[in-house]
C-alpha cells in the first residue's frame, strides 16, 4: 500500500516537473517566434518604405517635363505639324 | 528549626507567590494574532483586491508602450501616377543638460554631419531648454551616421516628410503639409481627414537587450491614411502648366491660370497657376506664389459672359440667332451713361454680336429682360456662390441682388463688368453649353457614376450658342488663334479693364473660355492671364493661343478622334482679329 502511494507521488512529481519544463520551453519558443515575427514586421515596414521611395523615384523619372526634355534633346524628337499627322479610319480607340 | 525551615522555604517565596493575572498572557496572544491578521489582510489586499498599483510597478520594469506610426495617404492622379508620397525621415534632437558634456571633437563631428557650424550648434545646445531640435527631417542614412557616433544627450525621432515628385507643376493643386505632416493648402488640406493617418500604440514586453518578446496588447491599432485618387490627369496638367508659363513669360504678365474640365463628368483634369512654387523647397515663398488664383482670385470676366446673355435671349423666344439688333454705330446712351463698342457697327445679328463681341448689342439684349430674370440666370450658373469643391479659400465672387441694379449696371453686367467671378466658376458655367444645357457640379476626385445636374438652358439653345461660339474662332471672329488642328472648337474671348481704387485703369485681364470638340464636347479649357504688358492685351491674342495649345494636347492625350481633316490651319485673318476684340468701357 505504502509502495503504491510512493509510486503515485513520484509519478506526479515527475509529471509536474515535465509539465513545468514544457511550459518553459513553450514560452521560450513563443518568445523566439515573437521576436522573429517582430523582425519580419520591421523588415516588411522597411520594404514598404523602400517601395514608397522607389515609387517616388519612378514618378520623378517619369515626370512629363523630364520625358519631354529627353525626347527633344537627346532623341531629337519634335511634335508633328498638322500636315504630318495621318489618322487611320477605325484605328483610334 | 522547622519554623526557620518553614520561613526560608523557596517554594513559598512571596514574590513568586504573586501570580500574574491571566489577561496579560492573553493580551500578548491577541496582539500577536492581530498583528499577524493585519499582515495577512494587507497581503491579501495587495495580492487580491488592490493589485493594480504593484502590478503596474512590476510591469514598468519590463513592459513598454510603443507608438506605432501611421503613414499619410498618398495622392495619385487618375492614371495612378504618384503626386505626393510621405517617406520616413529622422529629426535629430538634444537634451542640453547631457549634450553640454560633449567634447569639442565630438561636437565638430556632429556639426559636420548635420552641415551646421559649430557655434550655431553650441548656441542651440546652450539655450537652456530641456529639449531642442538640432535639425529636422534629415535622411535616414544621415540619421544612421549620427546614431553611430553614439553621443550622449543626442537623440532622434522618426517623422515623415512629404515629397512631391512633380514639383511646381502640381504645386497649387496639391498644396503641401507642414513639418508635422498635416495639410496646409490645396488638396492636402481639403482631404486632410482622409489622408491623415492615426498613429496607434501597443504594449509589449521587452527583454534585457531591448527586443520585443511578447505583445501584451494593442491599445490602439494604427490607421494609415487613405490614398486619394484625383480626377486630375498629370499629362494634361503638365501641358497646361508649360503652356501657361510660356504665355506669362512671353507677355510679361503678372500671373495667369488655366482650368481644364472633363465635360462628361465635371472632373477637374488640370488646374494650374503661374507664378508657382516648388513644394519640396518652400524656404522663400511669397503670397503671390502661394495663391491658388483659380479659386481665390475673382476678376471682372468681361466678354466671356456674353454667350450667357445670348443664350438667355434665345431661350426666351424673344430673339433668334438671326435677329437683327440696332447697335447704334458704336455708342449707346443709358440714362446719363454711354457705353461703347471699339468697332462701331450699325446693326448686328445676335450671332454676330457674340462673334464681334459687341458690348452694345449684348446690353440691348439684356435690357429686354428684368434685372431679376438676369440675376436668376447668373445665380443658376453659380456666380456669387462658392463652387463648393471643398478647396481652402474658395471665393464666391460678387453678384449683387437684383433690386440694387440700375439699368446701366445691368447693361455692364451683361458684358461682364460690375460683377466678379473666379476662373473655376466661369469654367463650370460653360459646362451648361458643353452639356446641352445641363450644369453639373465639379469634382476634384474621380467620378464614376454620371453626375446629376440642373438644366439651365434647353439642349437646342445650348447647341445653338455653341455654334455661335464656333464662329468666334473662325476667320472674322475675335478668337481665331484658338483654332486647333483636327478638332472643331468653340469659345469666347474676354478682355476686361481692371479696377484699382474704384477706377478702371489701363491694366487688363485677358481670358478665353472654350470647349472642344464642338460636335460632342469633351473638354472645357478656361484661360486667364492677369496684366499682360508686352503691348498685347486682348484675350484673342494672349489667352486664345494658350487655349489652343492646351486643348490640342489634351484631346490627343485623351484619345479623342479628330473630327476634321488634319490640314494646316488657315489663320489668314490674324491681323484683323486684334482690332475686332471690341471691349472696354
Amino acid at each position: 500500500m505504502i509502495r503504491f502511494d510512493a509510486l503515485l507521488v513520484t509519478l506526479l512529481i515527475v509529471l509536474s516537473a515535465a509539465c513545468g519544463l514544457g511550459v518553459i520551453s513553450a514560452q521560450h519558443e513563443a518568445r523566439k517566434l515573437r521576436s522573429a515575427l517582430e523582425r519580419e514586421q520591421v523588415r516588411a515596414q522597411n520594404l514598404e518604405v523602400e517601395w514608397g521611395r522607389l515609387q517616388l523615384e519612378q514618378s520623378t523619372l517619369a515626370a512629363p517635363r523630364r520625358v519631354e526634355g529627353i525626347a527633344r534633346k537627346r532623341l531629337g524628337m519634335i511634335s508633328p505639324d498638322a500636315g504630318q499627322i495621318i489618322v487611320l479610319e477605325g484605328g483610334m480607340p | 528549626m522547622s519554623r526557620v525551615r518553614k520561613a526560608v522555604t523557596f517554594n513559598h517565596n512571596p514574590l513568586l507567590q504573586l501570580s500574574l493575572s491571566q489577561w496579560r498572557a492573553r493580551l500578548v496572544l491577541v496582539v500577536l494574532l492581530a498583528g499577524m491578521a493585519t499582515l495577512l489582510g494587507r497581503s491579501l489586499y495587495l495580492q487580491g483586491v488592490h493589485n493594480e498599483f504593484l502590478q503596474a510597478k512590476g510591469e514598468s520594469r519590463y513592459a513598454r508602450v510603443l507608438e506605432v506610426p501611421a503613414t499619410r495617404g498618398r495622392i495619385a492622379d487618375r492614371n495612378g501616377n504618384l503626386l505626393a508620397v510621405s517617406t520616413p525621415v529622422s529629426s535629430i534632437w538634444a537634451l542640453p543638460s547631457d549634450a553640454s558634456r560633449l567634447e569639442p571633437g565630438q561636437l565638430r563631428q556632429l556639426a559636420q554631419l548635420l552641415e551646421m557650424n559649430v557655434t550655431e550648434l553650441n548656441n542651440r545646445i546652450a539655450n537652456g531648454r530641456d529639449f531642442v531640435f538640432l535639425k529636422r527631417q534629415v535622411s535616414p542614412e544621415l540619421a544612421d551616421k549620427v546614431a553611430k557616433l553614439d553621443l550622449p544627450g543626442i537623440y532622434q525621432q522618426s517623422e515623415f516628410r512629404r515629397y512631391y515628385p512633380s514639383g511646381e507643376v502640381m504645386a497649387h493643386m496639391l498644396g503641401f503639409t507642414n513639418v508635422e505632416d498635416r495639410g496646409q493648402e490645396g488638396v492636402e488640406l481639403a482631404f486632410e481627414r482622409l489622408l491623415a493617418g492615426q498613429p496607434g500604440t501597443r504594449r509589449v514586453i521587452k527583454d534585457r537587450r531591448g527586443q520585443v518578446v511578447e505583445d501584451v496588447q494593442s491599445i490602439r491599432a494604427p490607421r494609415d491614411g487613405e490614398d486619394v485618387a484625383l480626377a486630375m490627369d498629370a499629362r494634361i496638367q503638365y501641358l497646361a502648366y508649360s503652356a501657361l508659363r510660356e504665355a506669362v513669360q512671353q507677355h510679361h504678365a503678372k500671373a495667369g491660370s488655366v482650368v481644364v474640365i472633363d465635360v462628361r463628368t465635371g472632373e477637374v483634369l488640370a488646374l494650374v497657376n503661374a507664378p508657382a512654387f516648388n513644394p519640396n523647397n518652400r524656404a522663400h515663398l511669397s503670397g503671390e506664389q502661394l495663391r491658388n488664383r483659380v479659386f481665390t482670385d475673382t476678376f471682372e470676366p468681361g466678354s466671356v459672359m456674353k454667350p450667357f446673355i445670348a443664350a438667355m435671349a434665345i431661350e426666351s423666344g424673344k430673339f433668334r440667332a438671326s435677329t437683327v439688333i440696332d447697335t447704334y454705330s458704336g455708342s449707346f446712351n443709358i440714362g446719363n451713361n454711354t457705353i461703347h463698342d471699339t468697332h462701331p457697327y450699325r446693326t448686328l445679328t445676335v450671332a454676330e454680336i457674340i462673334r464681334k463681341s459687341s458690348n452694345i448689342g449684348t446690353a440691348r439684349m439684356a435690357l429686354a429682360f428684368g434685372p431679376e430674370h438676369m440675376w436668376a440666370l447668373y445665380d443658376r450658373l453659380g456666380f456669387g456662390s462658392p463652387p463648393g469643391l471643398g478647396f481652402p479659400g474658395e471665393a464666391s465672387g460678387n453678384l449683387r441682388p437684383a433690386k440694387t441694379w440700375k439699368p446701366i449696371e445691368q447693361a455692364t453686367m451683361s458684358y461682364g463688368h460690375g460683377i466678379s467671378v473666379s476662373l473655376i466658376q466661369i469654367a463650370r458655367a460653360y459646362l451648361a453649353f458643353a452639356r446641352d444645357g445641363d450644369l453639373v457640379p465639379l469634382s476634384l476626385t474621380r467620378v464614376d457614376a454620371p453626375p446629376v445636374g440642373v438644366q439651365v438652358f434647353s439642349p437646342r439653345v445650348a447647341r445653338e450658342v455653341r455654334q455661335i461660339m464656333e464662329t468666334v474662332v473662325s476667320p472674322g471672329g475675335t478668337g481665331v488663334r484658338a483654332q486647333i488642328t483636327g478638332y472643331r472648337v468653340a469659345g469666347k474671348t474676354g478682355t476686361a479693364n481692371k479696377i484699382e481704387n474704384g477706377h478702371y485703369v489701363n491694366k487688363y485681364v485677358s481670358s478665353f473660355v472654350g470647349l472642344a470638340p464642338v460636335s460632342d464636347p469633351r473638354l472645357i479649357v478656361a484661360v486667364m492671364i492677369d496684366e499682360p504688358s508686352a503691348d498685347q492685351h486682348f484675350g484673342g491674342t494672349v489667352a486664345a493661343p494658350v487655349f489652343a495649345q492646351v486643348a490640342e494636347g489634351a484631346l490627343r492625350a485623351l484619345g479623342v478622334t479628330p473630327s476634321v481633316p488634319l490640314a494646316p490651319l488657315q489663320l489668314t485673318a490674324m491681323g484683323v482679329e486684334r482690332g475686332l476684340d471690341g471691349e472696354g468701357m
